[in-house]
C-alpha cells in the first residue's frame, strides 16, 4: 500500500510522490488533481511509461576548463586580405584556433568572402573556399590547421562564433555549426571546442575593428577589452574570460577506445561479461576505423554495470544487517532462512531484492516481537481478561453497525490512524538502521577507490576550487554572460533532438552534464 | 493453513491481535477493491469510503462461513455492497451543508496550500531545466539511496556557498560536496537530479514538500539554516 500526493496529471497517467518520497507514475482513476493525497496499491503503478527525454545518444563531451592566472598581451593583427564580394552577406562566422578567420556567409549558406585576421590565417585560407558551403570550409580550415600543426596537443582549442549581420534577424547558422561540431567534426587529437553565439551589433563591430567575432564577444561578455588580443588557449586560461567559457571536448575515437579498453580490463576482473565488449573495443582499436556507436554502446554498458554493482552492494549490506539482527535474537525460522537465501540469489542475479528484504525485515520483527511476548507472558495473564471484555464491547458495537454506519466510520478512522502510526514508526526505525549502513557504505566506497581514483578526485577538487575563487571575483558579470553562452549552445543542441523542450529548460540539464564530464575528463586525462 | 480456515479460526477464537494483523495485511486488497468499485483513488485523509471498506472487511470476517467459498471473494462482495449503501446514503443526505462539504472533500481530497507549493516547485524546477517527468525517471528507486540523497540535499542546503553555486550555475558543485560531506562522487552523480530538486525544496522553503524529503536522522548541520 502506498500513500502519495499527486503532483502532475497527464492524459494517461499521473505522477505521485509517495510518503517515502518515491516518484511513481500511476494509472488515472476518476477525476484526479494536483495536491490530492491518495491511497493506492502496487497494481495502480504504471511502469510502462518513461518520459521521452533523457539521453539522446548524442556524443557530447562537455568540459569546463580549469583556469590559471596568466594574462598576456596578444599581438594585434590588422585586417588581412579580403576575398570575394561581401555585399550579400547575412551572417558572420569566426573560427579561432590560432589562425583566426572570419567567414562571411551569404544565401544558401555559401561562403561569400573570408578575412584572414592574422598572418597564420593566410596559410589556411585559399581562394577556392569562396562559393562553398561554409561548414565544409570550416572543416577544411580545421584540417589544414591540424596539418600545419597549429592544432596540436598543446594548442588544442577551437573557438567558433557566429552572428547574423542583419539587425533583428535570428542567426540561422547556430544549429548547423553546433551539430557539425558535435557530430561531424573528426580530429586526430582530442580538442576542446568552444562555441560562442553573438549578435549583429558585435558582428559589425568585429568587422570594423578587424578582430575575431568570437574573441570580441568574449571580451564584451567578460568586460575585458584586452581579451580580443589573446589566443583561445589564453582566453580559456585567463581568469576574467576563462570563467565564462564553457568548452566541450571532441575526442579522438582511438584515444577514447584506449580508455574504454583500460576500464573494461578492470571490470573483467569481476565481471566476465566485459570480455565481449573488450574484444570488440580491441578489434576497433586494431581496425583504426570509426567507432562512435561502439563507444556509445560500451559506455552505456559500463554505466549500467556500475549502477547494478551499486545496487547489489547496497542490498548485500541490507542482508548482512538482517543476518546480524538474527544472530542477536539468537533464533530463526525456516521461512526467514529460506527468504534470506532467496535474497542472496536475487542479488547474485542482479535483481532488485528490495521487496524481499522488506518481507524478511517484517518476519524478523515479528519473530522478535513474538519472543518478547513470550517473555512477558506471565505479566499479561491478568490483562487477558480485560482484553476479552474489550472484545465483547467491540462485538456489540459491530452488531449495531448496520444501523449506525456513521459511528463506525469514526471508529474505523481511528483504527486507521493507529495502524498508520505504527507503520511510520517501523519505517523510521528501519531507516535509521539503514542510515548507519549507508554511512559505512560510503566509507567503503571511498576506500575501495584505487590510488588513481584518489588522485583524480583531488584533481577535480582543485579544478573546482580554482573556479570558485574566480566565482567570487566577478560573480555578477559572469553570470549573465555565462547564461547567455550556455543557453545558446545547449538550446541548439537540444532543439535538434527534442522539439518539446523549452529553451531555458535545457540549460540546467546541460550544466549538469558539464559537471559530470568535467569529472570524467580529469579521469581520462590521468 | 489456507486463508479461509484461518479467518474462521481467528473469529471463533476471537483473537483480536490476529484479526487486526490480518486486516492490516489485507489493507492493500481493501483499498484496491474500494477504489475499483468507486472508480477513483481513496484519499489519505477523511475518506469515509476507506472507513466503510475497512469495516466491511471486518464484517465479512465475522459473517464468513467456509461454505461461502473463497473468503476474499466474499469480502470483496461485502465491501462493494457496503460502499454502495454508503454512496446512496451520501446522495440522499447531500442537501445538508455538512454532508455537502464532506462529499466535496471526498471528491477532491486536494489541499490548496499543498497544490500551490507543488506548482511553485514545478516552476522553479523549470528554471533548472527539470520537471516532474525527469524527476520520476531520475529519482533513485532504492529506498536507501533515496534516504542518503535526502541527507546530502539537506546538508547541502545548509551551506550558503553551495546554494548560491547551485542557483548561479544550475548544477551541483559535485566535487566540493563530495569533499565536504565525505561521500564519493558517484553517490552524488547518480542522484544529482533528485538532490538538486531536494535542495530547491529546502531553499525555497516549500514547507509542505519538505515533509517528503526530511532526512530521518538529523545530522549535524554544516551551518545555520
Amino acid at each position: 500500500m502506498y500513500r502519495g500526493t499527486v503532483v502532475k496529471v497527464k492524459k494517461n497517467y499521473a505522477i505521485v510522490v509517495t510518503d517515502q518520497n518515491e516518484y511513481l507514475r500511476i494509472h488515472i482513476k476518476g477525476k484526479m488533481e494536483v495536491g490530492q493525497q491518495i491511497l493506492f496499491t502496487e497494481s495502480d503503478i504504471n511502469n510502462q511509461i518513461q518520459s521521452g527525454k533523457g539521453h539522446s545518444g548524442m556524443k557530447k563531451k562537455w568540459a569546463a576548463i580549469a583556469v590559471a592566472a596568466c594574462m598576456m598581451i596578444g599581438i594585434f593583427f590588422g585586417m588581412g586580405p579580403l576575398m570575394g564580394d561581401s555585399t550579400q552577406a547575412y551572417a558572420l562566422v569566426s573560427l579561432d584556433i590560432n589562425p583566426s578567420m572570419e567567414i562571411m556567409v551569404g544565401e544558401d549558406n555559401l561562403v561569400l568572402s573570408i578575412i584572414a585576421v592574422n598572418d597564420e590565417a593566410s596559410q589556411i585560407v585559399s581562394d577556392d573556399m569562396v562559393g562553398k558551403d561554409f561548414i565544409e570550409v570550416i572543416d577544411t580550415m580545421i584540417k589544414r590547421s591540424e596539418d600545419l600543426e597549429y592544432l596540436n596537443t598543446d594548442n588544442n582549442h577551437i573557438m567558433v562564433s557566429s552572428a547574423s549581420l542583419i539587425e533583428g534577424e535570428d542567426n540561422p547558422l547556430n544549429t548547423l555549426i553546433v551539430s557539425y561540431l558535435e557530430e561531424d567534426l573528426e580530429v586526430s587529437t582530442s580538442v576542446q571546442v568552444i562555441y560562442v553565439e553573438s549578435d549583429p551589433e558585435t558582428a559589425n563591430e568585429a568587422l570594423e575593428q578587424g578582430v575575431s567575432l568570437g574573441k570580441l564577444e568574449v571580451a564584451h561578455q567578460s568586460d575585458d577589452e584586452m581579451a580580443v588580443h589573446l589566443s583561445v588557449s589564453e582566453l580559456v586560461d585567463a581568469p576574467e574570460t576563462g570563467l565564462i567559457i564553457e568548452a566541450f571536448e571532441i575526442e579522438n575515437d582511438k584515444e577514447e577506445l584506449l580508455e574504454l579498453e583500460e576500464e573494461l580490463i578492470q571490470i573483467l576482473a569481476v565481471n566476465p561479461d566485459a570480455a565481449e565488449y573488450l574484444a570488440r573495443v580491441q578489434a576497433a582499436i586494431a581496425d583504426g576505423g570509426e567507432a562512435d556507436e561502439l563507444i556509445d554502446e560500451t559506455e552505456d554498458w559500463i554505466d549500467d554495470w556500475e549502477e547494478r554493482e551499486d545496487m547489489a552492494s547496497d542490498l548485500t549490506e541490507d542482508v548482512e544487517e538482517l543476518e546480524e539482527e538474527l544472530s542477536e535474537i539468537g533464533e530463526s525460522t525456516p521461512e526467514i532462512a529460506s527468504l534470506l537465501g532467496q535474497i542472496r540469489v536475487a542479488i547474485a542475479n542482479g535483481e532488485d531484492a528490495e521487496a524481499l528484504i522488506e518481507e524478511a525485515e517484517e518476519l524478523i520483527d515479528a519473530l522478535e516481537e513474538k519472543l518478547d511476548d513470550e517473555d512477558d507472558m506471565d505479566d499479561e495473564d491478568d490483562m487477558d481478561d480485560e482484553d476479552d471484555m474489550d472484545d465483547e464491547d467491540d462485538m456489540d458495537d459491530e452488531d449495531d453497525m448496520d444501523d449506525e454506519d456513521d459511528m463506525d466510520d469514526e471508529d474505523d478512522m481511528n483504527d486507521e490512524d493507529d495502524m498508520d502510526d505504527e507503520d511510520d514508526m517501523d519505517d523510521e526505525d528501519d531507516m535509521d538502521d539503514e542510515d548507519d549502513m549507508d554511512d559505512e557504505d560510503d566509507l567503503d566506497d571511498e576506500d575501495d577507490m584505487d590510488d588513481e581514483d584518489d588522485l583524480d578526485d583531488e584533481d577535480d577538487m582543485d579544478d573546482e576550487d580554482d573556479m570558485d575563487g574566480e566565482d567570487d571575483l566577478d560573480d555578477e558579470d559572469d553570470l549573465d554572460v555565462e547564461d547567455g553562452m550556455t543557453i545558446e549552445v545547449s538550446t541548439d543542441v537540444e532543439d535538434s533532438t527534442d522539439v518539446e523542450d523549452s529553451t531555458d529548460a535545457e540549460d540546467g540539464v546541460d550544466n549538469e552534464d558539464d559537471a559530470d564530464d568535467e569529472d570524467d575528463m580529469d579521469e581520462e586525462e590521468d | 493453513m489456507d486463508l479461509n480456515q484461518q479467518v474462521k479460526d481467528m473469529m471463533e477464537s476471537n483473537n483480536t491481535e490476529a484479526i487486526d494483523s490480518l486486516i492490516q495485511e489485507y489493507t492493500p486488497f481493501i483499498i484496491s477493491t474500494a477504489s475499483e468499485h468507486l472508480g477513483r483513488y481513496l484519499s489519505v485523509e477523511n475518506d469515509g469510503a476507506f472507513g466503510v471498506s475497512l469495516s466491511a472487511f471486518h464484517e465479512a470476517m465475522e459473517r464468513y462461513e467456509i461454505e461461502k467459498g473463497n473468503f476474499l471473494s466474499f469480502a470483496k462482495l461485502v465491501i462493494k455492497s457496503r460502499l454502495s449503501n454508503f454512496e446512496q446514503k451520501l446522495l440522499r443526505t447531500k442537501q445538508t451543508v455538512e454532508w455537502d462539504e464532506q462529499l466535496h472533500s471526498f471528491d477532491r481530497g486536494a489541499d490548496n496550500e499543498l497544490k500551490m507549493e507543488i506548482e511553485a516547485f514545478e516552476n522553479v524546477l523549470k528554471q533548472f531545466g527539470l520537471d516532474y517527468e525527469e524527476l520520476t525517471d531520475g529519482a533513485p528507486k532504492h529506498r536507501d539511496t533515496r534516504e542518503r540523497a535526502n541527507r546530502i540535499a539537506y546538508d547541502t542546503s545548509g551551506v550558503p556557498e553551495f546554494v548560491s553555486h547551485i542557483y548561479h550555475k544550475r548544477r551541483l558543485p559535485i566535487a566540493r560536496m563530495a569533499e565536504r560531506f565525505f561521500i564519493s562522487l558517484k553517490v552524488i552523480k547518480r542522484c544529482k537530479i533528485y538532490i538538486l530538486a531536494s535542495v530547491i525544496i529546502w531553499t525555497e522553503k516549500f514547507t509542505r514538500l519538505q515533509e517528503w524529503i526530511r532526512p530521518k536522522k538529523s545530522l549535524k548541520l554544516e551551518s545555520d539554516l
